[in-house]
């Protein structure tokens, strides 16, 4: 009896100082695991801490922890591991997918439920069977899986395996599942350290990408307080007014500014006051006093300070003003061209014209009648008939000749080297401009030298530079109220081989203008714009080795010249006349 | 019917037209006679005799409508028939303020110009 009871005290015993062995154990790795925390270690560490005060009771080959991974897959990935049987975990893959056949052990149905799990044997434990004989191996017999969460998310799993079965008590699963809270807070907290020193190393990097901004942005930035006194400035605002750092923080924000836009600085900072903020163009004074167009944006910051970016336009205004002055000059060419346009448009040509073909056909339309009515009487006056007759087919011919002439002018054939009498060439322009002359109330005088050598020419080209000449000339006695209006054309012959055409007017002169550059092409003195003819009568008395120049009138007015060289002389076969197509009919514009 | 006291001026610097025009209306029966320039009809003796003029407007020196307002001035009332190619509505309105009897337009259709002559030539018949 005694000694039953002696073995039973002593079993009691035993199973006393077991117990107390063991909850030993518990609270040394308990506290291990809490000491690691409070001591600042990062997760790892407490992990490692754990598993190691785990496997420090020898009934328990293995202690690990995994992190279930939210990743493609959703593998779980061991980072902290102690025990003998470390080696199980080798090329070991699990995962906490219902899909993947890692994840259908012990440690994925426990992630998956988020409730611990005992395996108290392996060997008969279903849900085992892929991992039996390579846990056998490491002398695994049972196991208990300890997921752990934060919240709904869940974060990892501790995994204890023992060596013989039925290893996990209440007590042991209680201290495995503290463990596993520890463990969530560990990951808690240094995922929040982790949140924190990305964000002040965010702060760092955007400080210093901030400085790097400043420093080499290409705007220029200014800091002011709010007197006006500068507090900093960029190195680009440095450059741009010509000025070294310590120099410009002594200045005030008016010093930067030209004195012309001086008056606008009180409305802008009554701008900032009231908005906040200003934007403007303003003209800024360089160090040397050069003129610096900036395109400047002002904020008022919270502590009263002012920050200006201020960007220089200088290149891009003068750019614009270039493009205007360009712009004006081109729309001042376009409209001198429509101008000259309009004088010399076809429809002014045909005007001219028609009115040319009119007379005749007016004329011949009088005398139509009058031989009808002469026909008609009792007896028929047959000798009036006749004569009515006889002036309607002078009356046809003129028409005729009109059209003739005109379609010369007009037409684009290839320029004509003949011998041909200047004199009767000019005559022939005086009498197409006839009506222009006559509605100018111009008077015609003619000095045309008899016996004049013919010239060698394009004869339709020729005439062109007359009747511009001759329209110019008209056009330039439009004015004149207080003396006749007189026109001289004239030829002669200047020295042997040339001979000479003049235009003589009583115009208004070249004024204070050089009459050479009357030949320029669009140079005018008139608002109607004489120039494009000149200049192309130019090229064709050039084209044909003569000279055409222009001289002041006797007394008043303006004398155009134009020499040309004489059949005997000058074969022309050097010249090469502009075609005729390229040379407006009646240009006097 | 005897119109040959019906006399008329012609004044045109363009000479085919002149001719034709003096033509036309000695066919109508009257006289007529053509002058180059405003200043040759007021330096002829003879164009006293003309009891309605046609003057061109435009001509070297003086004008249609200057001959007009200049025989005004002399008070040498005619009834004046005003005859150009150019015509526009202030040259209309000038003559016509200025006394002319009717302003047309060249070439002309010699049934109005008649119908005009014999209102300038105060025949009604």
């Amino acid at each position: 009896m005694a000694l039953k009871r002696a073995l039973r005290e002593k079993a009691l015993a035993e199973g006393e100082v077991k117990e107390l062995r063991r909850l030993n154990w518990a609270l040394s790795a308990y506290a291990k695991s809490i000491s690691a925390l409070i001591h600042g270690a990062d997760a790892h560490h407490v992990m490692v801490k754990a598993c190691e005060a785990i496997v420090s009771d020898g009934a328990y080959v293995l202690a690990a922890v995994g992190l279930a991974q939210k990743t493609q897959g959703k593998p779980v990935t061991m980072v902290a591991m102690a025990g003998p049987a470390s080696g199980y975990f080798d090329d070991l893959r699990l995962s906490w997918s219902e899909d993947d056949p890692g994840g259908q052990g012990p440690a994925g149905i426990a992630l998956r439920s988020g409730k611990p799990l005992v395996s108290g044997d392996i060997v008969l434990d279903p849900t085992f069977a892929t991992w039996r004989e390579r846990a056998a191996a490491y002398g695994i017999r049972a196991c208990v899986m300890i997921p752990f969460s934060r919240g709904a998310e869940v974060l990892g799993i501790l995994l204890v395996y023992a060596g013989q079965t039925k290893a996990f008590g209440s007590d042991e699963l209680a201290l495995f599942q503290r463990l596993g809270e520890e463990l969530a807070f560990a990951i808690t907290l240094e995922r929040g350290r982790a949140r924190l020193a990305a964000a002040e190393t965010g702060r760092g990097v955007s400080e210093a990408r901030f400085e790097k901004l400043v420093r080499y942005a290409s705007s220029g930035i200014l800091v002011a307080d709010r007197t006006g006194a500068l507090v900093d400035a960029n190195p680009a605002m440095c450059r741009l007014l010509g000025y070294a750092r310590d120099e410009m923080i002594r200045l005030k924000a008016a010093d930067l500014v030209r004195d012309e836009d001086q008056e606008f600085i009180e409305p802008a900072l009554a701008e900032i006051q009231s908005l906040g903020a200003h934007q403007g163009r303003w003209r800024l004074r360089h160090q040397t006093g050069a003129e610096i167009i900036a395109d400047v944006t002002v904020t008022n910051m919270p502590d009263g300070e002012i920050v200006a970016i201020v960007r220089d336009v200088t290149a891009q205004t003068q750019a614009e003003a270039a493009q205007s002055a360009a712009e004006q000059a081109l729309r001042e060419t376009q409209s001198r061209l429509s101008r000259a346009g309009r004088v010399a448009a076809l429809g002014e040509v045909v005007a001219t014209i028609s009115h040319e073909i009119n007379q005749p056909l007016a004329a011949l339309l009088a005398n139509s009648h009058a031989a009808q009515r002469w026909m008609d009487r009792t007896p028929p006056n047959l000798e009036e008939t006749r004569k009515s007759l006889g002036w309607i087919s002078r009356d046809a011919r003129r028409a005729s000749d009109i059209i003739k002439r005109v379609r010369g002018l007009l037409a684009g054939r290839p320029p004509e080297m003949t011998s041909f009498d200047l004199n009767e060439a000019l005559l022939e322009v005086l009498a197409l401009s006839h009506s222009e002359q006559g509605r100018a109330g111009v008077l015609t005088r003619l000095r045309l030298a008899p016996d004049l050598p013919s010239v060698r020419a394009d004869r339709v080209q020729i005439q062109q530079v007359a009747l511009n000449l001759i329209i110019n000339g008209i056009d330039a006695m439009a004015q004149v109220e207080d003396r006749q209006r007189r026109l001289t054309v004239a030829t002669r012959v200047t020295e042997p081989g040339v001979v000479m055409a003049s235009v003589a007017d009583q115009g208004g002169g070249f004024g204070a203008a050089d009459p050479d550059q009357l030949f320029d092409q669009f140079f005018t003195t008139k608002a109607e714009g004489m120039g494009v003819g000149l200049s192309v009568s130019r090229s064709i008395i050039q084209a044909h080795g003569g000279r055409i120049w222009a001289e002041p009138g006797d007394k008043v007015g303006a004398i155009f010249r134009f020499t040309l060289p004489t059949s005997q002389e000058a074969p022309g076969e050097a010249a090469t006349p502009l075609p005729a197509s390229k040379v407006p009919l009646h240009d006097p514009g | 019917m005897t119109q040959d006291n019906h006399r008329v001026a012609v004044i045109d610097d363009d000479p085919s037209f002149r001719e034709a025009l003096v033509g036309l209306i000695r066919s109508f029966g009257f006289e007529a006679d053509g002058f180059d320039s405003p200043q040759a009809f007021l330096a002829n003796p003879d164009a006293a005799e003309a009891q309605c003029l046609i003057l061109d407007v435009n001509m070297p020196k003086m004008t249609g409508l200057q001959l007009q307002r200049c025989l005004t001035a002399l008070g040498r009332h005619r009834p004046i028939i005003i005859m150009s190619a150019r015509l526009d509505d202030r040259i209309r309105a000038e003559a016509l303020n200025d006394g002319a009897l009717v302003v047309l337009e060249k070439p002309c259709e010699e049934g109005a110009l008649l119908k005009y002559l014999k209102l300038g030539l105060r025949i009604f018949d």
